[in-house]
């Protein structure tokens, strides 16, 4: 009877666990990710077939066509396969919102970022500060973003010492691996195109999260607090310290997104103090005379700056004022009205931590 | 003497008709009417369908696929499209740009557009579109407010339907169609629990949930064929499935090779022809299918068109299929930002 109780309580579990649509980040396109779709024929309905040709492929990787048009069937406007709109910024996923909001990645062509009305209060006795960026009552054109077409672009601060970057050639893939790995947002350990050593296993960010929240209505909150803590790691996957030699610790997204992200853009990596002398490698100390100084970015802690605390992934609407289009990018072509990713408008991502 | 007889040697008797020469006669009456007769017939069809010729009964299910007539351009990224039962208004879903519902006359002129009451915010994102066939109320999804929202075949914006009860808290609705007693059906690709086909009264009552122990994955277009059999786009799964009018499985189109091939489906429709399309995307290709005569049959399949490419007739990862009673099909040709028109 016990056995019978065991059996059927297992089936019901795995019966509630295959009957989610949700694909979440162990990959969409993995025919073996639900139990149910394993029941419901999902190796003879062939998905490989939606997006790949053995032999007639238009694209590398054998894909029918091209990225992100391909990518964009389902994540583009509308979201007719999916719960995330890449191309507008916008997330549909009615269990954390009622209708939409705010991508927390932002988009590629537009984005939802209410950068011009951030907000920070102060604490107050026991009441913590605020740090607030809303969300737009709908997207507006971005003004940065990572580019996913192909287009060969330069990843700065990648590379050798000396140089501005390396230039690489980004898609979609470069950075997500749609069949799936158990990574969060199924981002490959190493990004493609990135400038690793060799036998590198690159940075994973483990994800054991059900329940998967894409959007935002803070887009100061970057964290994904439902992730377990972990100790980070640099680009080479090696476990990062502080300057007093303790392990930097945090979510597995805070505590390892500085190094996954410096895998492209090495020598942005700061794994101590607020302001680091740039090295000429990632373990090395010697300088660099292009990124001489940088502001810190890989700290685990919640409240201490990472990439992604004032960056957001995708693509940003954020404007900039006249001084901040001064701002040149490391080559030193002016910047002009492009964003560089950032959350808020201008520099006022420096004023949400510094009051200065 | 001899000219005498000449002069009076009796007239020569008409000679009486010949049954032959009658008969012939009453074959060419009769093949006269005959035509006549079927002149008038052929114009009476001609003029209450507006079809082709080739469409007529027994003609037209010769497997041929149709022929590009035209494309409508000044849409953005269109993904869904319907059309009216006479054929005389063309709605097309724009996912970029001002991201609303534009109006075409059947030869393409733009005669509007339908938006969203002003209370509904400013963010939208329509989808798929549907014409109530006994109102010709323009029913259109929006994934951004998971909301339906009701237009008059005027334009002007009615009301935004909402399922009675608490069904609508967290659904997300998606495909929507109707059948011909007016109830409404919705692909609904919710974040929470199983995604699902809903059928719901014209009042928004809920009559029945379907495949939702199917395993269905963002099911995107539905169509009800003359017999209440649903055919449902299994997007994510490569398939399209039936279910009959109480809700049960029937027939079942899966992903197979060369022409038959079934990527990722999408918008699918039923001619009163009971041929059965079905848009897959990622073969930029239209499926042609004959519905089966059996409730549960699944449809055979009998020819494709379009393929890869930005010129006539090809197709730029299409998505969304409607179909008028004049044996003309328009589909959403998304990333050549144009809708297509093709007859038989």
């Amino acid at each position: 009877m016990r056995k019978l109780a065991y059996v059927v309580g297992i089936s019901l579990a795995m019966f509630a666990v295959g009957s989610g649509p949700a694909w979440a980040d162990n990959g969409p396109h993995r025919p073996q990710v639900s139990s149910s779709n394993l029941a419901g024929g999902n190796f003879a309905a062939d998905n490989c077939a939606s997006c790949h040709r053995a032999h007639t492929a238009q694209a590398s990787y054998l894909l029918k066509q091209a990225q992100p048009d391909l990518c964009y069937s389902c994540h583009g406007a509308g979201a007719p396969g999916s719960n995330t709109d890449v191309y507008n910024g916008q997330g549909v996923d009615t269990a954390s919102t009622s209708g939409w909001s705010g991508l927390r990645g932002g988009g590629f062509v537009k984005a939802a970022i209410d950068s011009a009305n951030a907000k920070r209060t102060a604490a107050v006795g026991t009441t913590p500060a605020t740090k607030t960026v809303p969300t737009l009552a709908t997207s507006a054109t971005t003004t940065s973003s990572h580019s996913v077409d192909g287009t060969l672009v330069t990843a700065w601060g990648g590379g050798a010492t000396g140089t501005v970057g390396n230039q690489v050639s980004l898609r979609c893939g470069s950075c997500h691996d749609p069949h799936g790995n158990g990574n969060y947002r199924i981002l490959r350990p190493i990004p493609q195109e990135a400038a690793v050593a060799t036998g590198s296993t690159g940075v994973t960010i483990p994800d054991t999260t059900t329940t998967k929240v894409y959007t935002t209505a803070n887009y100061w909150t970057s964290d994904d607090l439902s992730l377990p803590a972990i100790q980070g790691k640099d680009m080479n996957g090696v476990p990062l310290v502080d300057r007093t030699g303790k392990p930097v610790m945090g979510t597995a997204f805070t505590a390892n997104i500085a190094g996954w992200c410096t895998q492209c853009h090495t020598r942005y990596l700061a794994p101590t103090g607020s302001y680091q002398n740039a090295r000429a490698s990632s373990t090395g100390t010697g300088t660099d005379p292009m990124f001489t100084y940088q502001h810190r970015s890989d700290a685990g802690a919640t409240d201490k700056p990472n990439c992604i605390t004032c960056h957001v992934a995708h693509g940003s609407n954020a404007s900039m004022g006249p001084n901040s289009q001064q701002v040149a990018f490391p080559d030193g072509v002016a910047g002009g009205t492009d964003s560089k990713l950032l959350r808020v408008d201008s520099r006022g991502t420096c004023v949400m931590c510094h009051s200065k | 003497m001899a000219i005498e007889e000449i002069f009076t040697e009796p007239a020569v008797e008409q000679p009486e008709p010949q049954p032959e020469g009658r008969r012939r006669r009453i074959v060419v009456l009769s093949v006269a009417i005959t035509l006549i007769a079927l002149l008038v017939a052929l114009t009476t069809w001609y003029l209450r369908t507006g079809k082709p010729l080739s469409q007529l009964p027994g003609l037209g299910q010769n497997g041929q696929p149709p022929h590009y007539l035209f494309s409508v351009y000044g849409v953005n990224k269109p993904l869904g499209v319907a059309v009216s039962p006479d054929g005389d208004r063309i709605y097309v879903s724009e996912s970029t740009g001002d991201r609303v519902v534009k109006v075409f006359d059947r030869t393409g002129a733009a005669k509007g557009t339908l938006k969203p009451p002003a209370d509904s915010g400013t963010n939208h994102a329509p989808v798929y579109i549907a014409v109530n066939p006994r109102t010709q109320d323009v029913y259109v999804s929006d994934r951004t407010t998971a909301a339906i929202y009701v237009y008059g075949r005027d334009g002007a914006y009615r009301r935004t339907f909402r399922p009675k009860g608490d069904l609508g808290a967290q659904w997300a609705p998606l495909g929507v169609a109707f059948d011909s007693y007016g109830r409404l059906y919705v692909t609904d690709v919710r974040s929470t629990g199983a995604h699902r086909l809903l059928v719901l009264t014209p009042d928004g009552a809920l009559e029945r949930s379907v495949g939702e122990s199917a395993g269905l994955t963002f099911p995107n277009g539905v169509a009800v064929d003359s017999r209440g059999v649903v055919s449902v786009a299994d997007s994510n799964n490569s398939r399209v499935l039936m279910f009959d009018r109480d809700g049960k499985p029937g027939g079942r189109l899966v992903s197979e090779s060369g022409d038959t091939a079934l990527g990722i489906p999408r918008g699918v429709a039923v001619d009163d022809s009971n041929r059965l399309y079905v848009v897959d995307l990622a073969n930029h290709a239209v499926r042609i299918y004959k519905i089966a005569d059996a409730v549960t049959g699944t449809p055979q399949y009998m020819a494709s068109f379009g393929t890869e490419g930005t010129g006539d007739g090809a197709f730029e990862y299409p998505n969304g299929v409607a179909a008028d009673s004049r044996a003309r099909l328009y589909i959403t040709d998304r990333e050549n930002n144009r809708l297509q028109v093709w007859s038989y």
